[in-house]
């Protein structure tokens, strides 16, 4: 299905890296040349002391670097030191260099690729026509979104920042979280055309060696034009793309991150997306949410039961009330079946054919609102929920039994913490649906044997999908179900081969 | 090669059986039943009739008959005759003709128990001197047979009456022992001339077949002999003119054997009865000593009377319908081969006492 080559296409094109991606010398007529015709493209003269006769050129890309920087920290130096006129080019050269201008990070460069790539990132470039060296300054805009609480994991009790698009904010936000000096931080450039920072983020001594240089390699290997959006980090990280469900955590909260990292995960971070990534994960850390940890024990514990509930309700439900109504009667007991009889009395359609549209509606009504601005949503799954139910039911069009079962099943799947998983338990919702109308119960087991059998074939970097529900026993099994008090757990979790498994001290 | 592959799986699933899947039907065309009548017909045939519970929009009980040479051949019979799918997965009551009873329970139960859709959680009722057809194609207005037997059982306990059995109670009882009691039904008229359903005591059923029925009073005896009866209230004349509301709050039967050598001669059955005085009749508040003595002793005789009755009743017919056997046994475990060896022969000839020892708390 994936991967395979159809018989209309041909051959598939070669796909050769350029390098270096920009012929000639690093000059500044060059780079005008590698940036032809881009508005955003700026170059001036900069008098060396105020002398109309030693002139170096700038080039740098507006928008790109914060011009009140380049004309203090740079112009103003270069302008109203006399000394860098009276002096040789290449003594003011390492004049500048060892700390003429105020600015905090130059560097020296010598190809035309380094120079591109500073200016895109912000930095100015200053060409000695001379001498022909090059002079790089970080000038960058520091312009982005401020740090807010995350709307798809909203705080209740805890703390409220969350991953912003800039990476260094990121990572800024992790060192302050994460103080220890053992916390490493590698990037990586992905994207050939976007040429995305990718940050590798693991606490030395806790996180497993082995699974870094996985996630180390893995990245490394990514050929691709561009990272933009989540799924193209996601489906190259993991290589599991014939599954719906997510083999990678993923998460806007700075303190399930850093959580994550202290358990002896490894984090990635890219620039551009708002949120952070965990891996190895299995199938439990997907029922768990930060709030977890705020919440006492019990009442997490309680929670987390019932997420594991409602996963079942959710995937299942459609199905077995399909299989019941139509092939096993006897499933129901009397009352409930005569009271499904009299809701479903002038129903012109097959319960089958309700109970699919039914789903079909309400994934529409929800994609629908999730499409349209917030107030306009709210007002559609109103309207699509409320009205156009209620009006089907009383024109005998749905059972009213029909919209409550695929209601509960829908809002069942909403307490699902991971949006990737509740989004994989829809398409399965679906699929078991089908193998329920067509063969009932017999269609359930199959279908939920399928399912079992698909997760036990997904892996995380190592780590059973499945894991501790495979063969972690009871014990395991319940503490994944469970969140124990805080104080009995102090060992990080076997499955992840920390080097270092104890999380803390005695605790009388 | 990819064809192969694609029919090396549904070959797997056919040829494993996994191609008998289940039918479907569509519950709105479906006919649930909840009452089954079972009755004898002429040359060897059976009548099934069914009547289904409420139905949507205020319809009227959907009641279906059939007779096949077979019971599975006239429950089928009624699926072809309406427009509807039959279900009979949600028969609850199972009413048998007196004759069907008599002529053998067992095509019945063993139907009940190889049926898919029958289930032997149903309860069975024996109908006392008509056919069970009678109470299923003429129901007295106002009446739901499926509400009135729900009722009649649920409150078997609390008001009194023979205790529900279901079929696979029956069928247990049956093959262990070879008697079993099941309860009776007949249509009477009330105090007020209105024909009522009711419970008619128990049906004593042996190898299978209706032997006869015990009344209300032996199916009491039966009750206290089984230890059963709590949370009945009882009805006594006394104190004075008036009568008595006692509850019976605690049974205890037990027995006693006496052997002559290695033959069992004699059963004595000691019955403990605790009961509250709940109501009484003639105005006086609370209940004097000798108010209680009385009652107690009234109570007593009105117990040994019913003991004696069942016991008399067993043995007429000859059905250790209660396990009494084993009930026995327990007294004297170290004899119970002896007991088992011998029970058939000296069962209908035993010589019982009773002993009743009744209480009524003061309220």
């Amino acid at each position: 299905m994936f991967g395979r080559k159809t018989r209309g296409d041909g051959p598939v094109p070669p796909h050769p890296r350029r390098e270096p991606r920009i012929d000639g010398p690093l000059t500044a007529e060059n780079m005008e040349r590698a940036f032809g015709g881009c508005v955003d493209f700026a170059r001036r003269p900069a008098a060396l002391g105020g002398d109309p006769a030693r002139t170096a050129t700038l080039c740098y890309l507006s928008g790109m670097v914060k011009m009140e920087r380049v004309s203090d920290y740079i112009l103003r130096p270069l302008a109203q030191d006399g000394a860098l006129a009276a002096c040789r080019e290449d003594q003011a050269v390492e004049r500048i260099r060892t700390g003429a201008l105020y600015n905090l990070i130059v560097e020296e460069r010598t190809t035309a690729d380094q120079g591109v790539f500073d200016l895109i990132n912000g930095w100015c470039l200053l060409f000695f026509p001379q001498t022909g060296r090059v002079l790089s300054f970080l000038v960058q805009t520091e312009e982005k979104r401020s740090i807010s609480p995350s709307e798809n994991e909203p705080p209740l009790k805890g703390p409220r920042d969350a991953f912003v698009e800039s990476i260094r904010t990121n990572t800024s936000i992790l060192r302050r979280r994460v103080r220890t000096p053992q916390l490493r931080i590698r990037e990586q450039l992905v994207g050939r055309q976007t040429v995305t920072p990718v940050d590798l983020v693991w606490v030395e001594d806790i996180a497993r060696p082995e699974t870094v240089a996985a996630v180390e390699k893995r990245l490394a290997e990514i050929d691709i034009d561009g990272l933009i959006s989540p799924a193209s980090l996601e489906e190259y990280l993991t290589g599991e793309v014939r599954t719906a469900f997510p083999t990678i955590l993923s998460t806007e909260r700075p303190d399930r991150f850093s959580a994550g990292l202290l358990e002896g995960r490894v984090g990635v971070l890219v620039d551009g997306l708002p949120m952070g990534w965990l891996l190895p994960a299995g199938l439990k850390e997907f029922f768990r949410s930060p709030q977890d940890k705020a919440l006492s024990w019990m009442a997490a514990s309680a929670l987390l039961v019932l997420r594991y509930l409602c996963m079942l309700t959710t995937l299942f439900l459609p199905a077995l009330y399909i299989a019941a109504v139509t092939f096993h009667l006897e499933l129901l007991p009397t009352r409930l079946a005569l009271s499904i009889v009299a809701a479903k009395q002038n129903v012109p359609f097959t319960t089958i054919f309700e109970v699919l549209v039914m789903l079909a509606a309400f994934e529409v009504i929800q994609e629908a609102g999730l499409r349209l601005p917030s107030s306009i949503g709210q007002t559609v799954s109103i309207l699509g929920g409320l009205v156009v139910g209620s009006a089907a039911v009383e024109a005998r069009i749905v059972s009213p039994v029909v919209l409550i079962v695929v209601a509960a099943a829908g809002i069942a799947g909403y307490t699902m913490p991971s949006q990737d998983f509740a989004a994989a338990l829809r398409l399965w919702r679906f699929g078991l649906a089908a193998l329920a109308a067509a063969a009932g119960m017999f269609g359930v087991a199959m279908g939920g044997l399928l399912l079992i059998c698909h997760l036990s074939a997904l892996e995380s970097f190592g780590v059973a999908y499945l894991t501790p529900f495979d063969a972690g026993g009871a014990g395991r099994t319940a503490n994944a179900v469970l969140r124990r008090p805080l104080p009995f757990v102090k060992l990080r979790e076997a499955v992840l081969r920390t080097p270092n498994r104890r999380n803390q001290g005695t605790f009388s | 090669m990819r064809r192969i592959l694609y029919l090396l799986p549904a070959l797997g699933i056919l040829l494993t059986g996994c191609s008998a899947l289940p039918y479907a039907h569509q519950i709105d065309r479906t006919a649930l039943m909840e009452v089954l009548g079972v009755d004898a017909a002429e040359e060897g045939q059976v009548t099934v009739t069914a009547a289904s519970g409420p139905r949507p929009e205020d319809q009227e009980p959907l009641v279906l008959s059939a007779q096949a040479e077979t019971l599975s051949a006239a429950c089928a019979d009624m699926g072809r005759s309406g427009e509807d799918y039959v279900f009979f997965g949600d028969v609850e009551q199972v009413l048998v003709g007196e004759e069907e009873a008599a002529s053998g329970l067992e095509p019945l139960l063993t139907h009940m128990a190889r049926d898919p859709e029958l289930r032997l959680e149903a309860e069975l009722w024996v109908v006392k001197g008509a056919p069970a057809s009678s109470l299923l194609l003429e129901p007295v207005e106002g009446e739901s047979l499926p509400d009135r037997l729900s009722a009649l059982s649920r409150n078997a306990q609390l008001l009194g009456g023979p205790r529900p059995q279901m079929a696979r109670g029956a069928l247990t009882d049956l093959l262990e022992n070879g008697d079993t009691l099941l309860p009776a039904l007949e249509r009477r008229e009330d105090g007020a001339g209105n024909s009522v359903l009711a419970g008619a005591g128990y049906a004593v059923v042996r190898d299978g077949t209706l032997r006869g029925y015990l009344g209300e009073e032996a199916a009491f005896g039966a009750d206290l002999l089984r230890g059963l009866g709590e949370g009945q209230v009882l009805e006594l004349p006394g104190p004075g003119l008036g009568s008595s509301a006692l509850k019976l709050t605690g049974i205890e039967t037990s027995f006693r054997t006496a052997f002559q050598g290695e033959r069992l001669t004699g059963l004595r059955v000691a019955c403990t009865l605790e009961t509250q005085a709940a109501e009484r009749t003639d105005g006086v508040p609370g209940l004097g000593e000798e108010d209680r003595r009385t009652l107690e002793a009234e109570l007593a005789r009105q117990a040994t009377a019913a003991i004696a009755a069942a016991m008399a009743g067993f043995r007429a017919l000859d059905a250790d319908a209660i396990h009494l056997l084993d009930r026995v046994a327990l007294a004297v475990p170290w004899k119970t081969a002896r007991l088992e060896a011998q029970w058939e022969e000296v069962f209908p000839r035993l010589e019982v006492s009773i002993q009743v020892e009744a209480t009524v708390a003061r309220d």
